[in-house]
């Protein structure tokens, strides 16, 4: 494979980083070659994360891009927009977390946070390769409130062929160090169902 | 697969590391023994990750106060046969350079490396400082990797260049190869006897008699005519590809450059430069005289270009150079693939082939909102802030008639809505010295700077020690959270024990402040607004100076220790829906849900301060963090 573009788009404290991680340490088990960029705000939590994920025979860069992704992975509906509209193309496959953040301007009342179903338009504008579902929700639901990041990862092995489970497993177990068992079964579960979940988490 | 154990991988294994943790790796394959720094984003990682493993490896690394005394406890070893690293961030060179230039002169016996990382963007920096000058200001040789597997490689390279000169070596790395995670191949370890052994020499160690500073300043440069020689044994600066067209680049530029190259399937010669100080002028005069024009693709200034401008003068060279203005490269900001393609089209005088994104205009009907960084659920500083404005309003000041000075540190996000506390951010330290200068200029009102634990440790004494002495009438707020916590919870000198595992001496702030010949001086609690407010209150007007230090562990570092409190609950029976909990404090855990405020549980700390500002007393208190104490660790 010449190179795959992934841009992980989430709000500090999703788990963002640890996503891209996940992914590099799955591409480096299979064979490929790794950069992963990141554009961090100053805050630890709260801020815009943007982690670029290039993988594949020849990368060198850490930067995807304009145009040039080929996967989105957004953990947050604003934060997935704000990135495909930089990096998304005709064709890129847009996996999106549909459980808002507020940032501080919309909680002070200065800015309004845009209504999901306008978000959820303009990607499928941006691309038909769209799926939404509230990833958040569904990994609460399993008890495991901090883990959208698994989630996402889980929708998007089920719908790309780049890499196969069994290695972002080991990616999981090399920087979830965390609830580890729990997050695998998770992954896995998603993997088992994910066309049952995404209609059933679709909003 | 841990950290360490990816760090501390065997020799060849391919691992994924981050730049810096990759640098860390190269430091101690090259048997470093001792390594300081000060936390600046993007160098941190590189002493956050030796500190843990120093024991295991047999370093000493630790934080220093600030990037000075870092720089001489690298140099004093190195002086003393002791391979040794100094890390810092762009405006940490500003720091440490008085030291740093006076290092040339003295040189060293055994290796040292200083890590100098700097920011184009820029994302965390104050300013896009290009510090290869600095090379050039205190010549010193300098090493810039252009990825996260050189970044590992060149620090052996780094150190024996460093042993043949006798000189510090400067490692200068941007944000893209710091914080850029990567597959890399792990060296071997070297293991070379180090002994310590102190000189006896004056003409060397002394700069107090100026014939041997004109000597040692001849020896410099007498050392740094050898750099290029030693480099190329080195393998350093290297040309890749063919053709008449040629491009100059080093740093993370290289990679823009080869990619676009392999995109646009063109020819052309890369000439890649590595040793970029001194400027290696036999290397490019060897290489160069095949190209007919040359393209330098470079961040920031515009350094090899200058440098390109002067070597083509001097030897009459006939060359197109196309730097910064002919290509369009910006001076401002960093470089990316796609600035880099643009420039390759106006260079090689090719038709865009890139995708067409005509999705973005399609693209345009939800405005997005703004994100800037807040504050976190819990921070103490939220409480510092809002009891300050509240004490400066209840004095009778309107808000902008007391200028509150900000300095560098978490405590900058009070900038943002809605506290919009701060007047400057400027540099480390500065916050008290600049007050100063406003009541000294004459400003009548009160002036409050505010400054946090490690930033007052830093830079920020010697501006108190000025107050107290010059009797200046002036509030300062020592924000104490316990750690350097933006960087990523270093320790600072109040620590009993460092990351590395050793039991240290804390110092007090409040015992140094006192020392200082403060009288004035209080502890309070910022998740006590009451406190804060009357602390304040009582002493904004009163003459010369006052310290409140302002002490709550930083809450995500609690939360990481298992530390936090019960949400508090809303009475829906007395909550009018005013929203005041909401935007007093700008807590990202408590939102405006539909008109109603909500507590979002599993962000809450339990700070209890949005329950404090409810104005018809709604909130059910679960929990009291105010009877506990967190203590430094
Ligand atoms: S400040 Fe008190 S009354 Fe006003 S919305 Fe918040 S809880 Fe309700
Ligand atoms: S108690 Fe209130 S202010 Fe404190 S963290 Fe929770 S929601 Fe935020």
């Amino acid at each position: 494979m010449n190179e795959y573009n992934i841009v992980i788009a989430s709000v500090g404290g999703q788990g963002g980083l640890t996503l891209s991680r996940i992914i590099g340490q799955a591409a480096l088990l299979k064979g490929y070659h790794v950069r992963i960029g990141e554009t961090l705000g100053m805050s630890q939590r709260g801020g815009i994360v943007q982690s670029y994920v290039r993988i594949g025979d020849t990368v060198e860069s850490p930067i995807v891009g304009e145009g040039e992704a080929n996967a989105i992975l957004g953990l947050e509906p604003v934060e997935a927009l704000r990135a495909a509209k930089r990096y998304a193309n005709d064709d890129t496959l847009i996996i999106v977390n549909t459980e808002p953040i507020h940032t501080i301007t919309t909680i002070a009342g200065r800015e309004k946070y845009p209504p999901l179903l306008d978000i959820l338009d303009e990607l499928r504008t941006i691309s038909r390769n769209m799926i939404a579902l509230n990833a958040t929700e569904y990994a609460k639901n399993k008890g495991l409130p901090y883990s959208t990041n698994v989630v996402v990862l889980a929708v998007f092995a089920s719908k790309t062929s780049i890499i196969e489970p069994e290695y972002y497993i080991e990616g999981i177990k090399t920087f979830v160090r965390r609830l580890t068992k729990e997050n695998i079964e998770l992954f896995n579960n998603v993997l088992r169902n994910v066309n049952k979940i995404i209609t059933m988490f679709s909003q | 697969m841990s950290l360490a154990e990816r760090v501390l991988a065997e020799p060849g294994k391919r691992v994924l590391l981050m730049g810096n943790e990759a640098i860390a790796r190269g430091v101690i394959e090259s048997n470093v023994k001792v390594a300081s720094g000060y936390p600046g984003t993007p160098s941190s990682e590189i002493i956050m990750t030796l500190a843990p493993l120093s024991k295991k490896v047999g370093m000493y690394a630790e934080w220093a106060t600030n990037e000075k005394v870092a720089f001489e406890i690298a140099l004093g070893a190195a002086m003393s046969g002791i391979r040794s690293l100094a890390t810092m961030k762009a405006p940490g060179y500003n720091v440490a350079s008085d030291s740093i230039v006076s290092a040339a002169y003295t040189g060293v016996n055994k290796g040292l490396v200083i890590v100098i990382a700097d920011d184009p963007g820029p994302h965390t920096t104050q300013t896009e400082q290009d510090n290869r000058w600095a090379a050039k200001l205190a010549k010193l040789p300098m090493i810039e990797p252009s990825n996260v597997q050189e970044a590992l490689d060149y620090v052996k390279k780094a150190y024996v260049l460093s042993e043949r000169l006798q000189l510090p070596i400067i490692y200068r790395t941007t944000t893209r190869v710091n914080h850029t995670v990567s597959d890399v191949v792990v060296g071997e370890f070297v293991n070379e006897e180090q002994e310590v052994f102190v000189e006896y020499n004056p003409e060397r160690y002394i700069r107090a008699s100026m014939s041997w500073n004109r000597r040692r300043h001849e020896w410099l440069l007498e050392q740094l005519s050898k750099a290029e020689k030693y480099a190329s044994e080195l393998d350093l600066n290297r040309i890749e590809g063919k053709g008449e067209d040629c491009i100059l680049t080093s740093g993370v530029s290289y990679t823009y450059v080869k990619e676009n190259l392999k995109r646009l399937q063109i020819d052309a010669s890369i000439i890649k430069l590595e040793l970029t100080y001194p400027w290696p002028e036999k290397f490019l005069l060897d290489n160069i005289t095949k190209c007919r024009r040359i393209l330098v693709v470079e961040e920031l200034d515009p350094y090899l270009e200058e440098h390109l401008r002067q070597t083509a003068q001097r030897h009459r060279l006939e060359l197109e150079i196309w730097g910064k203005n002919e290509a369009g490269i910006p001076l401002v900001g960093e470089l990316n693939p796609t600035i880099v393609y643009n420039a390759f089209l106006k260079f090689f005088n090719l038709n865009s082939t890139i995708k067409n994104n005509s999705q973005k205009s399609r693209a345009n009907k939800v405005r997005l909102p703004q994100r800037p960084p807040p504050m976190c659920p819990g921070c103490p500083h939220r409480g510092s802030y809002m009891g300050l404005l509240k004490a400066i309003q209840k004095s009778g000041y309107r808000k902008r008639e007391v200028p509150i000075m900000g300095d560098i540190g978490c405590y900058a996000l009070s900038l943002e809505p809605p506290l919009e506390a701060i007047w400057t951010e400027h540099a480390m330290g500065a916050s008290i010295g600049l007050a100063l200068g406003i009541k000294i200029a004459g400003y009548d009102k009160p002036v409050v700077a505010t400054i946090g634990d490690s930033t007052f440790f830093h830079a920020g004494m010697p501006a108190l020690v000025e107050a107290v002495n010059k009797n200046v009438d002036l509030l300062v707020m020592i924000l104490d959270n316990i750690s350097i916590a933006m960087t990523g919870h270093q320790s600072t000198p109040e620590f009993t024990i460092t990351e590395s595992g050793r039991k240290v001496k804390p110092v007090k702030i409040e015992d140094v402040v006192r020392g200082m010949g403060v009288e004035y001086v209080r502890i309070v609690d910022p998740f006590n607004l009451e406190e804060v407010v009357e602390a304040v209150k009582d002493a904004l007007n009163k003459p010369g100076v006052k310290v409140i230090i302002a002490r709550r562990e930083c809450a995500l570092q609690a939360w990481r220790r298992g530390i936090s409190y019960k949400p508090p609950v809303i009475d829906r029976s007395k909550c009018t829906d005013c929203m005041a909990c909401v935007r007093a404090t700008g807590c990202p855990a408590i939102i405006d849900a539909g008109g109603k405020p909500l507590v979002i549980e599993e962000q809450c700390y339990g700070c209890n301060l949005c329950a404090q500002v409810c104005p018809f007393d709604a909130f059910i208190l679960r929990d009291n963090p105010l009877l506990k104490v967190d203590g430094h660790e």
